[in-house]
């Protein structure tokens, strides 16, 4: 009985990204789907960063990409504890994943334009 | 209180590169030509800046002041966003080390990032926490 249970809670725990890969994103109505495309676009927009990165430390010396490391590590820091504290309100609510990944996003984007400047 | 205490080492580590030399009666309002005198005022621009964060600052811990756990997250951001500020304006400026330039390309990085953090700040305290207009 109990092996039945813990199954049937994995299957469930196993069907929600399963689910969420089918999504279309332009479409998304479920709560669940649109958490999974709001971190889909943080991905991307954490991608580009990563390519923004790499391209301002191709332009530094060993001194320049140091600063630049020690700064993008600062920044990280940063943007995960202002999405924790702006995503507050909503702890432990089903949304709140979605409006977390919309927090980085936002900072992502504008740290991506400050590498590029 | 923990920002004040970050400021102070703020300031302490700006002044550094800051005060050359005292200078009182320049026109800031002007175009300047003089090396210090262009960094003795982009140092009192990102000071009215970081006056204005202050008030920010205090006014988003007094909205906060019943829920402990968000006052706590909110001073861990600031505490990390004054890291950040620190050290993307080192970098920066890195490629000034040790020439007259450093102070004031530091100082008007850190009148920017100042100047977002303000609008960061403050559309949070507007939108979310209901103090002062929402221009979301």
């Amino acid at each position: 009985m109990i092996r039945y249970l813990v199954l049937a809670t994995s299957l469930v725990l196993f069907a929600a990204p399963a689910a969420a890969a089918n999504v279309e994103c332009k479409n998304a109505v479920t709560q669940m789907d649109m958490n999974f495309c709001a971190d889909k676009d943080y991905q991307a927009a954490d991608k580009k960063l990563n390519e923004a990165y790499r391209k301002a430390a191709a332009q530094e010396d060993a001194h320049g990409r140091d600063l630049l490391k020690q700064s993008e590590r600062a920044w990280m820091t940063y943007r995960d504890a202002q999405c924790t504290y702006q995503t507050n309100a909503s702890e432990g609510g089903s949304i709140q994943p979605m409006e977390y990944s919309e927090c980085l996003t936002e900072k992502t984007k504008a740290r991506i334009k400050e590498l590029q400047s | 209180m923990i920002r004040r205490a970050l400021l102070a080492v703020a300031m302490v580590l700006l002044s550094g590169h800051a005060r050359a030399d005292v200078i009182t009666d320049a026109d800031c309002t002007k175009p300047q030509h003089a090396q210090k005198i262009i960094n003795h005022c982009a140092s009192l621009d990102f000071k009215a800046a970081d006056a204005k964060l202050s008030d920010v600052y205090e006014k988003t811990r007094a909205a906060l002041q019943q829920y402990k756990s968000d006052k706590t997250r909110f001073e861990v951001a600031e505490q990390a966003w004054l890291q950040y500020r620190g050290t993307q304006c080192a970098y920066e400026a890195g490629m000034y080390d040790g020439g007259s330039l450093y102070s004031m390309v530091y100082t008007t990085c850190a009148k920017r990032l100042t100047d977002a953090r303000i609008k960061e700040l403050r559309s949070y305290l507007a939108c979310h926490l209901r103090v002062g207009k929402c221009e979301e």
